[in-house]
């Protein structure tokens, strides 16, 4: 009692020396420090966790946008003069909710007056409040890709059995036959329709005693799979053969090109480029000169062309397409010819004329074939070089071959060269297969 | 009874003060000594995490550029040198990736071309595709063993070259980096594998990554 009046008596200068306060001061030391070091870490994590989240979210947001870009696709593939409204959105669920996409289709200049367009999509991925925007820029799939594309079986010899060469890539709806070993410096595809060997929904090839589901084995053998098969030519290492390809549906008429041409020849004309830059034209209507500007002329009979290209220009004909004697381009850098027929193209000329011919174009025969009238007689004439790119819907023939020596007899043997202009920029009006391919790719959260 | 008196009575003892600061040694020793051991630990951790997070951030700004690529249409039919994948003996498709491809399908290096959109406009009607102008490259490479590097190139309308640059997109301090990139044509479609790999005293992080070029199937 007496200790407790004499501790109430102190002032607080004697509280202050006391020593009883000291654990009280160094637990409250050590808490803070400890809580600092608590909250810093903390900190560190939520900051991590943050981090986390947004790298996640902006990767949610960017499929979100690429969801956009697929619809404007699809869109694009129904009709191609689609264009969404203003406020246009579409939606996209997924575990961690739904995502929105705003698009922006803006068509390319020429889309009016084109069979190939272009379209610069802009898709704005949203998701949780965080945003992802994509511009793509969407092509029609062109088929002067290919330096040959067929909508048939065709058949291809080995060197030891033809002279003919490819340079580019090839592909065919139906299924290629392979006769010996032909040689290529670029990829082969096949879709294996209407194949009875091909199964499609298994994905597997059954030929003789083989069952297959190696994609480099869909083609037709006449002997057997180790005598006859494609093989990259020496010299080159961008061969492959991969069957069971997605189609490249044919379009079988010329009516978006009448839509889009230039000019509307009534019957058949005959048409000479000039090395002006013009082609005369004459018709029962008269005689006409247009320039060859980026100028479709289209023939609702037969055409008959021949000349030296320069200029751009595409000659379309409902009926079929007569070439006489060599197409060549001023400037194989920027010129460029289409030769579209509704039904055949035909290289037309005298049976015992022995020389080489050059065709510089691209050659469409949308329901028939490319072929050299009266190839079964005469002489062997010579070498027919093709640079541009060849589709037809029926492989047509070219010559006739000694296959136990690989001589040409009669007609021509094929050197077909890919013209790369038409990789970048096809020809005006040339057949397009209908689908939509990107040509671009441009992430605003990427590089740029 | 004096101030000083009862504050001498109240007050440490030597015996006492002594004995406090023993305790006060040992108990910050042993706290140090554990602080010391976590924040080792922390500084590890952090630095894996670093690395981790360089690994992952290249691969990652690696695989979302390759995605842009486009083939270089320039064939060097304008009088120029081609600039893009023209230019590759034998030649290769040209679906954007130029290395590597169907002559080298494993590399140390990626490089490929994209858009340069200031020239690059497929949807106008005035566009010349062929134009180097329209077309950068871009290459990753190891540099001095222990720099990722991703080189720009934009070149004149004569296929020369305009400007070159260079960054730094991870620097690995005392260790290493390696950049292995393999080309696949499973389909008609190739398809592109980037694997980064850092290594730095006894730990090492890898990170593959697959990656298609849209546009690029035939």
């Amino acid at each position: 009692m007496k200790a407790l009046n004499q501790n109430n008596d102190k002032n607080w200068v004697q509280r202050l020396f006391e020593n009883r306060g000291a654990a009280l001061l160094l637990t409250l030391l050590c808490l803070t420090f400890l809580s600092v070091i608590a909250m810093g870490l903390a900190g560190m994590s939520i900051s991590q966790s943050r981090i986390s989240l947004n790298h996640f979210s902006g990767i949610q947001a960017y499929y979100v946008a690429e969801a956009g870009v697929n619809r404007a696709r699809a869109e694009l593939t129904r009709n191609v003069k689609w264009i969404p409204t203003d406020d246009f959105t579409g939606t996209i669920s997924i575990e961690e909710g739904t995502g929105t996409y705003t698009l922006k289709v803006t068509p390319g200049s020429s889309n009016n007056s084109s069979t190939y367009k272009i379209w610069t999509v802009e898709s704005t991925g949203t998701l949780g409040g965080y945003k992802r925007t994509i511009t793509a820029i969407l092509e029609s799939e062109s088929l002067s890709r290919y330096v040959m594309v067929i909508d048939s079986n065709p058949y291809l010899w080995g060197k030891s059995q033809t002279p003919n060469k490819y340079s580019g890539p090839l592909h065919t709806n139906g299924y290629f036959r392979f006769y010996g070993k032909p040689e290529f410096d670029s990829p082969l595809t096949s879709s294996n329709q209407n194949d009875s060997c091909y199964n499609s929904s298994k994905q597997q090839y059954v030929q003789g005693t083989t069952t297959t589901d190696d994609p480099s084995m869909f083609y037709r053998y006449i002997y057997n799979y180790t005598q006859d098969q494609p093989v990259g030519a020496s010299g080159t290492n961008n061969f492959y053969f991969n069957g069971g390809q997605p189609t490249k549906p044919f379009p079988d008429s010329v009516d978006e090109q009448k839509n889009n041409a230039t000019q509307v020849i009534e019957g058949d004309a005959v048409i000479t480029m000039l090395s002006s830059g013009n082609m005369e034209i004459i018709c029962d209507a008269g005689n006409f000169v247009y320039p060859c500007d980026d100028t479709t002329i289209f023939v609702t009979g037969n055409a008959e062309v021949e000349g030296d290209v320069k200029g751009s220009a595409t000659i379309v004909s409902k009926g079929s397409i007569f070439i006489t004697d060599n197409i060549v381009y001023a400037d194989k850098s920027t010129d460029s010819l289409a030769l579209i027929a509704e039904d055949y193209v035909v290289l037309k000329t005298d049976p015992n004329d022995v020389r080489d011919i050059e065709i510089d174009a691209a050659i469409s025969a949308l329901n028939e074939s490319f072929y050299v009238d009266k190839y079964y007689s005469g002489q062997a004439r010579g070498e027919l070089k093709l640079f541009g790119s060849l589709m037809q819907k029926k492989q047509g023939s070219t010559g006739i071959f000694d296959f136990s020596t690989g001589k040409l007899v009669r007609g021509y043997s094929q050197n077909f060269v890919l013209d790369p202009k038409f990789l970048a920029r096809p020809p005006r009006n040339m057949p397009v297969s209908g689908k939509i391919r990107v040509k671009s790719w441009k992430d605003a959260g990427a590089f740029q | 009874m004096s101030i000083i008196r009862k504050s001498n009575k109240t007050g440490f003892s030597l015996a006492e003060f002594m004995i406090t600061l023993g305790l006060l040694m040992v108990l910050t020793a042993s706290l140090f000594g554990t602080l010391t051991l976590s924040m080792r630990y922390y500084r590890q951790s952090n630095y894996s995490t670093d690395l981790q997070k360089a690994v992952r951030d290249s691969v990652e700004y690696m695989t979302d550029e390759i995605r842009q690529a486009v083939p270089d249409e320039d064939p060097g039919m304008l009088g120029n040198n081609p600039t893009g994948y023209k230019m590759i003996t034998p030649a290769v498709s040209s679906n954007g990736i130029m290395y590597p491809n169907m002559n080298d399908k494993d590399t140390d290096y990626v490089m490929f071309t994209k858009p340069d959109y200031d020239y690059f406009d497929p949807g106008s009607s005035t566009w010349e595709p062929f134009d180097p102008r329209n077309y950068k490259r871009i290459r990753y490479y190891v540099k001095d063993i222990n720099k990722l590097i991703r080189e720009v190139t934009t070149f004149k309308a004569d296929g020369t070259v305009k400007d070159k640059t260079s960054d730094e997109l991870a620097v690995v301090q005392d260790g290493t980096i390696t950049l292995e990139c393999t080309m696949f044509t499973p389909g008609s479609t190739p398809s592109y594998c980037i694997q980064v790999t850092v290594v730095r005293d006894d730990k090492s992080y890898s990170l593959k990554s697959g990656c298609l070029v849209p546009g690029s199937a035939y």
